[in-house]
C-alpha cells in the first residue's frame, strides 16, 4: 500500500499558474519550477530523503513547499528556523512552567481540575511542526527554512528523527512513529557549511536563475494581463541590471533577484502602460526595490 | 546489460573525496528503476547530481569525472555510461579510415598502371603477348630463343613494375596523410592545449591528490578561481572581479572562526533555569519565583601576532583578510592584533606601521588567562628558505613566556608544508602546532584553540 502511495505522488509543477486561495485562504502565487527542480523533488518523495535547496536569495526556495502542498494536496507545516533554534524544538516543547503553576494551584485548592492535569506529565506536551508533520495522519510536507541559522550542531541533533522518522518526548518516555514520511524541503542561504553527516542524508538542489523565457512566464502568470510590450521592456532593463552586477560584483556578490523583480513589477504596474515605458526609458524608475545599498545607488541609477 | 550500471563513476568519485556511500549508490538504481535518469545523457547526469553532489564545489568535481567517464550518446544503453571511453573508434574514425584506405588503393593501382604506360617504349607489347602466347616453342631455333629471352623477362619485369608503382605510390599517399594528420594535429593541440591542461588536467590530479589530505573543496576552489574559463561550465563560477583568490575565501575564515568558542553565562539573566526552579521550589516547598540565569555567549578571546617582516609582505592581504574576518564575522568575545617583524619579540606593536608599542608582559597582565587564545601567523623563515638558529631561540623565548599565561596557542603558516623542511619553520613546529595556511590548516588550528588533541600527521 505504501508503495502505491509512493508512486501516486508526483509533482508535476504545472498546477499553480494563477494565483490561488490555500486552505488557511492565504493567497499563493503562481510557482513555475525548472524541470530539474521537478526532478528533484519526485526523486524526494521517491527516496524519502529531505531535500536540500541552495541558491540565491530571493529565488523561490521556501516558496516550493507550499507549491509542491498544493499541487499534491498535502498538509503543509513550516519551521522557520532561529539563531537560538534547537533541534528538540522543532519535535516539541515542555510546559514545565505550566504544570508547575497547576501544581501550585491544586496545592492551595484554588482550581479542581488542576491537581488531575498536573499528574499527567503528557498533558504539558505540545507537538511543534516536525512533531506535527510525523504524527499528521494525512502526508505532510514540511519546510525546514533557513537552517544555516541555527547553531552548527543543529543539523547534527536532527539525524536521528530525519532518519528513523521517530521521536522520543524524553519527559513522558513515550516514543512516536511517523505515520507517513514527511516530504522534508530544507532551505540554506549557506552562511555555514552543514555537517557532512547531515548533507550525506539529503538530496540536493541548487536553485538557479531562471532564463528569459522563465522570467517572462513568472511575470505573466503573477500580472495577468500584461501587454507583451510593457514585459519585454520591464525585463530587458533588469537583465541588464542585473548583468552589470554580474560583472561587477562576480557571482558571489549580491544581485538582484527574482522576488525583487516581481516587487519593482508590481511598482511599474501600477501606472498606465505609455508611463511606464517612458520611465523603463528614463533612469531606473523604482530604484529603492532593486538597489538595497548605497554603492549599489550610486554606480546603477544613472544607467538606467 | 550491465549488472551494475554506474559503478565506475561512483567508485571514481568517492576517491576523489565525494562522502558517498552505498546507500547513495542504491539510492539511484531505485530511481533508475522508477524510470528516472533513463532519457539521455543529460537526464542521467542531472539524476547523479542530485543524489551524489550536495555543494558547488562538489558539483564542479562531479561535472568533470561525468564528462570523463561516460559517452555522450543518445543511442548508448544505460550499461554503457559506467564505462570509460572505449578505445573503439566512434563512426566517424572508421569513415576517415575506409576513405584513406580506398584513395591509397585507387592511387596504388593508378601509380601500378602509369609506371607501366612509362615502361611502354622499350618492350614491345605484341611479342610480349606473342611469347607469352607460346612459352613452350620448343621447335624454335636457338638464337630465336634467345632473343626471346628478354621478353619474357620483360613481362616479369612488367608486372613488377606495376607492383612497384602501385607500393610507391601507395606509400606517397599514406606518407602524405600522416603528415597532414601530424600537422592538424599539432595544430589543434596548440589551438586548445592550454586552456586544457590548465583547467582539467589540474583539476584531476589535484582532485585524486585531495585523497590524501581530504581537503577536495579547497583544491578546486582554487583552480577555478586561478585557470582561465573554458566551456560554459567553469565560466560560471569564475569571477573576474571577485578578490577570493586566496587559499581560503573570507566566508571559510568566518565558517572556521565560528567555531572557535568557549561559551559562559555572562550578563544580564534572562533565562528561566527550570531545573535549578524545580530544586529550589522542593527546598522552599512552595513556588516563590524562577531562578533566572544569564545567556551564553561566547568569552574567546583572540590574540592575533602578524608577521609583517619583508618575506611576509606578499601575505599582507591574506593576513589582514584574517584579521578582518575574525574581528566581523567571528562572534568572537574579543580579537586584539599585534605586529612583529620577522620573530616575535616582548616588545610588540599595535599598528602595522609600528609605531606604538607596548611590552608582551603589559598585554598579558590585561587579558584574563583563562579565555585567551593566541594564533601566530608568520612564514617562521620558510619563505626565504634559511635556518637562523637565533631565531629559533628567540622564538622559543617568546612561546615560554607566553605559555606562563595562555593555554592554546597555534601557529599559521603561509608557506606550504614542504618549504618548511631544513628552514627556521621546521625547528618551530617542534614548539607549537604549525599548520599550513588552508582550510583544512585554519580548521586544526582553530581546533588546537579550542583545546582539542592535535590528530595524528598535524605536528611535524
Amino acid at each position: 500500500m505504501e508503495a502505491q502511495d509512493l508512486n501516486r505522488l508526483k509533482y508535476e509543477g504545472n498546477t499553480l499558474t494563477k494565483p490561488q486561495q490555500d486552505e488557511c485562504g492565504q493567497i499563493l502565487y503562481p510557482y513555475l519550477p525548472s524541470e530539474e527542480l521537478v526532478e528533484a523533488v519526485n526523486l524526494a518523495i521517491l527516496l524519502e530523503r529531505p531535500l536540500l535547496l541552495k541558491g540565491e536569495p530571493g529565488c523561490g526556495k521556501t516558496q516550493l513547499a507550499r507549491a509542491v502542498t498544493y499541487e499534491l494536496g498535502l498538509a503543509y507545516e513550516a519551521w522557520y528556523i532561529k539563531s537560538t533554534s534547537r533541534a528538540r524544538d522543532g519535535l516539541y516543547t515542555y510546559d514545565a512552567v505550566g504544570r508547575l503553576r497547576d501544581a501550585q494551584l491544586a496545592a492551595s485548592g484554588i482550581q479542581d481540575g488542576s491537581a488531575e492535569r498536573a499528574k499527567n506529565p503528557a498533558a504539558y506536551v505540545r507537538f511543534e511542526e516536525l512533531g506535527r508533520a510525523f504524527l499528521n495522519e494525512k502526508r505532510t510536507v514540511l519546510l525546514i527554512d533557513e537552517i544555516d541559522k541555527a547553531d552548527i550542531d543543529f543539523p547534527n541533533d536532527l539525524l536521528r528523527e530525519l532518519d528513523e522518522q521517530r521521536f522520543k518526548v524524553e519527559e513522558t518516555a513515550d516514543e512516536y512513529r511517523a505515520k507517513h514520511p514527511p516530504i522534508v524541503f530544507i532551505t540554506s542561504n549557506d552562511e555555514k557549511d552543514l555537517p557532512d553527516a547531515f548533507l550525506r542524508r539529503c538530496l540536493f538542489h541548487h536553485v538557479k536563475f531562471p532564463v528569459r523565457e522563465r522570467l517572462i512566464e513568472i511575470l505573466n502568470a503573477r500580472f495577468l494581463g500584461t501587454s507583451p510590450e510593457v514585459l519585454e521592456k520591464a525585463i530587458a532593463c533588469f537583465l541588464k541590471l542585473r548583468q552589470d552586477m554580474e560583472l561587477d560584483k562576480g557571482a558571489a556578490g549580491k544581485k538582484v533577484s527574482t522576488s525583487e523583480l516581481i516587487d519593482w513589477f508590481k511598482a511599474l504596474s501600477h501606472n498606465t502602460e505609455e508611463d511606464v515605458l517612458t520611465k523603463l526609458d528614463g533612469k531606473l524608475p523604482y530604484h529603492h526595490v532593486l538597489l538595497k545599498t548605497v554603492e549599489d545607488r550610486d554606480r546603477y541609477l544613472g544607467e538606467g | 546489460m550491465n549488472e551494475r550500471p554506474l559503478l565506475n563513476l561512483f567508485t571514481q568519485l568517492r576517491d576523489a573525496g565525494l562522502p558517498l556511500n552505498i546507500e547513495d549508490y542504491e539510492a539511484v538504481l531505485r530511481a533508475i528503476e522508477a524510470g528516472y535518469g533513463t532519457g539521455d545523457h543529460e537526464t542521467l547526469s542531472r539524476l547523479c547530481r542530485t543524489l551524489w553532489v550536495r555543494s558547488e564545489d562538489e558539483e564542479r568535481l562531479f561535472d568533470y569525472y561525468f564528462e570523463f567517464l561516460t559517452v555522450p550518446s543518445n543511442q548508448m544503453p544505460l550499461a554503457h555510461f559506467a564505462v570509460p571511453v572505449s578505445p573503439k573508434p566512434p563512426p566517424q574514425f572508421l569513415w576517415k579510415y575506409l576513405a584513406i584506405g580506398l584513395l591509397t588503393g585507387v592511387i596504388a593501382v593508378g601509380g601500378g598502371f602509369a609506371a607501366r604506360q612509362i615502361w611502354r617504349p622499350f618492350p614491345l607489347p605484341e611479342q610480349t603477348s606473342h611469347a607469352s602466347r607460346s612459352p613452350q616453342l620448343i621447335g624454335l631455333p636457338q638464337p630465336q630463343r634467345v632473343a626471346n629471352q628478354p621478353f619474357r623477362l620483360l613481362e616479369t619485369n612488367e608486372v613488377l613494375v606495376v607492383l612497384m608503382g602501385a607500393v610507391f605510390s601507395a606509400g606517397l599517399v599514406l606518407a602524405v596523410v600522416w603528415l597532414l594528420q601530424l600537422i592538424t594535429d599539432r595544430w589543434i593541440q596548440e589551438g586548445k592545449s592550454r586552456p586544457r591542461i590548465a583547467t582539467k588536467t589540474p583539476e584531476f590530479t589535484l582532485a585524486s591528490e585531495s585523497v590524501q589530505d581530504g581537503n577536495y573543496k579547497v583544491r578546486t576552489n582554487q583552480i577555478v578561481l586561478h585557470t582561465p574559463a573554458e566551456g560554459n561550465q567553469i565560466n560560471r563560477h569564475q569571477a573576474p572581479t571577485s578578490d577570493e583568490f586566496f587559499p581560503v575565501t573570507r566566508r571559510q575564515m568566518k565558517q572556521s572562526w565560528r567555531y572557535l568558542r568557549r561559551l559562559v553565562q555572562e550578563g544580564a539573566v534572562t533565562e528561566v533555569d527550570v531545573s535549578a526552579t524545580v530544586d529550589q521550589i522542593g527546598r522552599q516547598g512552595i513556588f516563590l519565583k524562577p531562578v533566572l540565569v544569564s545567556r551564553k555567549t561566547n568569552c574567546a578571546q583572540l590574540l592575533i601576532f602578524l608577521d609583517q617582516g619583508g618575506s611576509m609582505m606578499p601575505f599582507q592581504e591574506l593576513s589582514t583578510r584574517l584579521v578582518e574576518t575574525a574581528r566581523r564575522g567571528g562572534r568572537l568575545g574579543r580579537v586584539s592584533v599585534f605586529h612583529f617583524r620577522n620573530c616575535p619579540t616582548d616588545s610588540l606593536c599595535w599598528d602595522s606601521a609600528q609605531r606604538a608599542a607596548e611590552s608582551l608582559d603589559a598585554v598579558l597582565k590585561r587579558l584574563s588567562s583563562g579565555r585567551v587564545v593566541v594564533l601566530i601567523f608568520s612564514d617562521a623563515g620558510a619563505a626565504r628558505g634559511q635556518f637562523d638558529l637565533k631565531r629559533v631561540e628567540q622564538t622559543e623565548e617568546f612561546l615560554t613566556e607566553l605559555r606562563q599565561r595562555v593555554r592554546y596557542m597555534a601557529w599559521l603558516n603561509p608557506m606550504p608544508r614542504q618549504r618548511w623542511v631544513g628552514t627556521t619553520a621546521a625547528e618551530i613546529a617542534y614548539l607549537i602546532p604549525m599548520f599550513e595556511m588552508n582550510r583544512q590548516g585554519l580548521n586544526q588550528a582553530v581546533s588546537v584553540l579550542r583545546g582539542k588533541p592535535i590528530t595524528s600527521g598535524m605536528r611535524r
